[in-house]
C-alpha cells in the first residue's frame, strides 16, 4: 500500500503530469498518422526521455501508447484507414457505422469503450502487480532463463500469421545481442573488429532504425494517407465532406457525440468486461499485441452476442468489443514487463530498454527495488486512460487536420528526428550508420513478410537469457539438468514444448491447406 | 491457381525470370542471410571453451531449428509472405518506378549520413530538408518556408533547451 501511495506522490509530481499531457498529445499524432505506431514514437522519445527521470520517461511512454491506441480509431472509423494494428479491429463496424452517417456516434463510442478498458484494465493491474511481482521473486535464474525463452516462443507464434517465420526474427534478435564481449571470456562476439561494438549494438539506434525509420522509407512511397473516400451520400449528414477529412465539429455537437457515445457504450456492460477482460489477458502474453487482443474479443464479443449477424455492418457491439479490449490491453502489457522483466509488446521493449538506460536492469527485482516507481507509471496510465475523454474532445477538430497531411511533409522531419535520437545519446557518429543498418533490416523483414516486433523482444531478452543461462551453469556446477529440476521451471519448459508442437502441426496444416 | 496464391506465381510459364527472382529472393533471403549471420556467429565463438561455449552453442541449435522451420514452410507451403496480394514487379524499371519516393529518399538519408562530418548537423540538415522534400513531391513554397522554421525548432529544442551537443562538421 506503501508503494501505492509513494507511486501517487511520485505521479503528483508537476513534471509527470506534463508527461502524462505530453504522451497523450504525441500519441494522438501518432495514431492519426498510418504508419506511425507507438513503437516507433517511443523509441523516438527515448533518447530524449533519458533527461527525465525513470518514471518521468515511462509515464511519457505509457500516455503516449494509451493515445495511439485511441487516436488510430479516429481514421479508422472517418476514412477506413487503420491507423494502428488494433484500429483495423474498429473499422469493421466503425466505417459502416461512418457510412450510414453515424460517425461522430462511432467516435463517441470508441473513445468511451477505450476509456472505460484502460481504465479498468489499469485497476486490475495495480491490484495484481504487487502480488505478481511478489510470486516472481520466487523465480530463480533457471526459471528465469526458461521464462525468456517462453517469451521468445510465445512473441513468435503469436505476432503474425506464420509462427516460423516470427520464431526466426525473434532469434535473429537474439543473435544480435550477443554482439560485443562475451560477458566471461571477454572474446569479442560479431563486432566485425569495430571497437564501437564491443559494449554491443547501440540499443536506441537499432530501435530507431528498426521500427521508425524502416516505417518511414516505407511510408515515404505511399500516396497522401487518406486512400479511400469514403462515400458521398452518407457522410455529409455528420459534417464529414466527400474527402472523409474535415469533420469540423462544433462544440454542441461534439457535446452531443460524447453523451451519445457514453450512453451507448454504457448499455453493454457485460460487453465492456468481457472484452475488458480479453484485452487484458492477451496484454500479459508477451509479444500479443493489440491487433490480437483486438480481433480475439470481436470474435468472442460475435459468439456472445444476439445479433451476430450485424457485426461488419455497423454494430456499436463490435467498436465496444475491438476498443474495450484496447484499452484493457495497454495495461496488460505492463505486467509482463515490470513483473519479469518481459516486454508485453513492441513498446514494452522499448520501455525495457529505457529502464536499461537509466541504470536499471529489468526483472523480478523491479518490483522490489522501484516499485512506487511502478506504481506512478500504472497510475500514469490510469489518468492517462481517464483524460482521453476531455482531451480528445478538446482536439477533437486538429485532430481531423493531422489525418489531412501528406506523408511527404510529416517523413523528412520525423527522419531528421531518428539522427538526432541516434546521435544524442553517445554523442557517436557511428550510431547513425547503425540506425541506417537496422533501417534496412526492418525493410527487408516487412518485405519478406517477417514481423518486426519479434526481432526487437529477442534483442531486449538477449541479455536476460544469456545472464540466466550462464548463472544457472554455474549454480548447476556445468550440468543442463538442473535446469528442468524445479516444477515451475518444468512446467515452463512444458509449455514451450507444446508451442513448439504447435507451431510445427500449423506449418504441416498450412501444406495440406495449400495442397 | 487458387486465389491468394500470388506467392506461388513462379510456377507459371508466363512470369518473367525477374519476377521469378523477386519471389525467391522474398521467400528465401532472410532464412539464407540468418544462416549466413549465425555461420559467423558460430566462427567468431569457435574459440571459447568450457561452460562459456554454452550458450553460444544454445543459440546456434535454436537459430537452425528457427530457420529450418521456416524454409520447411516456405518451401512446402510456398507461404513466402504474410501478404498475398504482392504482385512482382518485371523488371528494374518497375521496381524503380513503384518505390521511387522511397529509393529517392534513401539516396537523400545516405548523402546526409555522409554529409554530417564535413558540414555539421545543421548545414546538412537544411539541405537533406530540401532534398527529401522535393524528392517526395512537397511544393516547393511551403519547403521554403517549413525548412527554416523545423531547423530552428530543432535548435531551440535540441541545442539550446536539452543541450545536446550535434556534430559541428569540419568545414562549419
Amino acid at each position: 500500500m506503501s508503494g501505492l501511495l509513494d507511486g501517487l506522490s511520485l505521479l503528483a509530481e508537476p513534471s509527470s503530469l506534463l508527461m502524462v499531457v505530453l504522451g497523450l498529445l504525441i500519441g494522438f499524432a501518432g495514431g492519426l498518422f498510418p504508419g506511425l505506431n507507438a513503437s516507433a514514437l517511443a523509441a523516438l522519445v527515448l533518447t530524449f526521455s533519458l533527461s527525465l527521470s525513470v518514471e518521468g520517461a515511462l509515464i511519457l511512454m505509457v500516455s503516449l501508447y494509451a493515445g495511439e491506441l485511441f487516436a488510430g480509431s479516429v481514421p479508422a472509423i472517418l476514412l477506413g484507414v487503420a491507423g494502428t494494428p488494433g484500429a483495423a479491429v474498429t473499422l469493421l463496424d466503425g466505417f459502416p457505422m461512418a457510412q450510414r452517417g453515424q460517425a461522430r456516434l462511432a467516435i463517441g463510442i470508441s473513445r468511451m469503450a477505450s476509456v472505460v478498458g484502460g481504465v479498468v484494465g489499469t485497476i486490475v493491474v495495480i491490484v495484481l502487480i504487487g502480488p505478481f511481482g511478489d510470486v516472481a521473486l520466487y523465480f530463480g535464474s533457471r526459471e528465469m532463463f526458461a521464462v525468456a525463452i517462453l517469451g521468445l516462443f510465445i512473441i513468435g507464434t503469436v505476432v503474425g500469421s506464420n509462427p516460423a517465420k516470427g520464431l526466426l526474427a525473434g532469434v535473429v534478435g537474439m543473435l544480435c545481442a550477443t554482439v560485443g564481449l562475451d560477458p566471461i571470456t571477454s572474446q569479442p562476439r560479431l563486432t566485425l573488429g569495430l571497437i564501437e561494438l564491443y559494449d554491443g549494438l547501440p540499443l536506441v539506434a537499432v530501435l530507431v532504425g528498426v521500427f521508425a525509420v524502416s516505417q518511414l522509407l516505407v511510408m515515404a512511397s505511399a500516396e497522401r494517407q487518406v486512400a479511400t473516400t469514403p462515400p458521398e451520400t452518407a457522410l455529409p449528414a455528420q459534417g464529414v465532406t466527400a474527402q472523409g477529412t474535415t469533420m469540423v465539429a462544433s462544440r454542441r455537437g461534439v457535446l452531443a457525440e460524447v453523451s451519445d457515445g457514453i450512453r451507448t457504450t454504457l448499455r453493454y456492460p457485460r460487453l465492456l468486461a468481457q472484452s475488458t477482460a480479453v484485452g487484458l489477458l492477451v496484454g500479459i502474453l508477451p509479444g500479443a499485441g493489440s491487433a490480437v487482443a483486438g480481433y480475439a474479443s470481436y470474435g468472442f464479443a460475435k459468439k456472445t452476442s444476439k445479433h451476430p449477424e450485424t457485426f461488419g455492418t455497423g454494430n456499436p457491439e463490435g467498436i465496444i468489443a475491438a476498443e474495450a479490449a484496447d484499452g484493457g490491453n495497454t495495461s496488460g502489457t505492463l505486467v509482463p514487463t515490470f513483473a519479469l522483466g518481459v516486454p508485453g509488446s513492441g513498446t514494452g521493449a522499448v520501455m525495457l530498454a529505457a529502464l536499461y538506460l537509466h541504470g536499471v536492469v529489468p526483472g523480478p527485482q523491479v518490483m522490489e527495488t522501484h516499485r512506487p516507481e511502478v506504481y506512478a507509471v500504472l497510475l500514469g496510465l490510469l489518468l492517462a486512460s481517464i483524460l482521453i475523454l476531455p482531451l480528445g474532445i478538446a482536439l477533437a477538430t486538429p485532430m481531423t487536420y493531422i489525418v489531412k497531411l501528406k506523408p511527404g511533409v510529416v517523413v523528412p522531419p520525423v527522419l531528421l528526428l531518428c539522427f538526432v535520437g541516434a546521435i544524442a545519446l553517445r554523442s557517436s557518429y557511428f550510431d547513425v550508420g547503425i540506425l541506417i543498418v537496422f533501417a534496412f533490416v526492418g525493410c527487408l523483414l516487412k518485405f519478406c513478410g517477417y514481423p518486426v516486433v519479434p526481432l526487437v523482444l529477442g534483442l531486449v531478452l538477449g541479455p536476460l537469457a544469456e545472464d540466466n543461462f550462464s548463472r544457472s551453469l554455474l549454480l548447476g556446477q556445468g550440468h543442463i539438468s538442473y535446469f528442468f529440476q524445479s516444477p515451475v521451471a518444468i512446467v515452463l519448459w512444458l509449455i514451450i514444448a507444446a508451442l513448439i508442437a504447435g507451431a510445427v502441426r500449423k506449418t504441416l496444416l498450412k501444406r495440406r491447406a495449400v495442397v | 491457381m487458387m486465389p491468394g496464391e500470388i506467392s506461388s506465381a513462379y510456377d507459371e510459364p508466363s512470369a518473367s525470370w525477374f519476377a521469378k527472382a523477386t519471389l525467391l529472393w522474398r521467400a528465401h533471403a532472410v532464412t539464407v542471410l540468418v544462416v549466413v549471420f549465425a555461420v559467423s556467429f558460430a566462427v567468431s565463438t569457435a574459440g571459447i571453451d568450457g561452460r562459456s561455449s554454452y550458450y553460444p552453442r544454445f543459440l546456434l541449435i535454436v537459430v537452425f531449428v528457427a530457420a529450418a522451420l521456416d524454409a520447411v514452410s516456405t518451401v512446402r507451403g510456398r507461404a513466402a509472405a504474410t501478404d498475398d496480394s504482392y504482385v512482382p514487379p518485371r523488371g528494374l524499371r518497375e521496381v524503380v518506378t513503384r518505390n521511387k519516393r522511397t529509393l529517392l529518399t534513401v539516396v537523400c538519408l545516405l548523402a546526409y549520413w555522409l554529409l554530417i562530418p564535413i558540414l555539421g548537423f545543421y548545414a546538412s540538415s537544411l539541405i537533406f530538408l530540401f532534398a527529401a522534400f522535393i524528392a517526395l513531391d512537397v511544393r516547393i513554397r511551403v519547403i521554403v518556408v517549413l525548412a527554416p522554421i523545423l531547423l530552428v525548432m530543432f535548435y531551440f529544442a535540441f541545442t539550446v533547451f536539452l543541450g545536446i551537443s550535434l556534430p559541428i562538421g569540419i568545414w562549419i
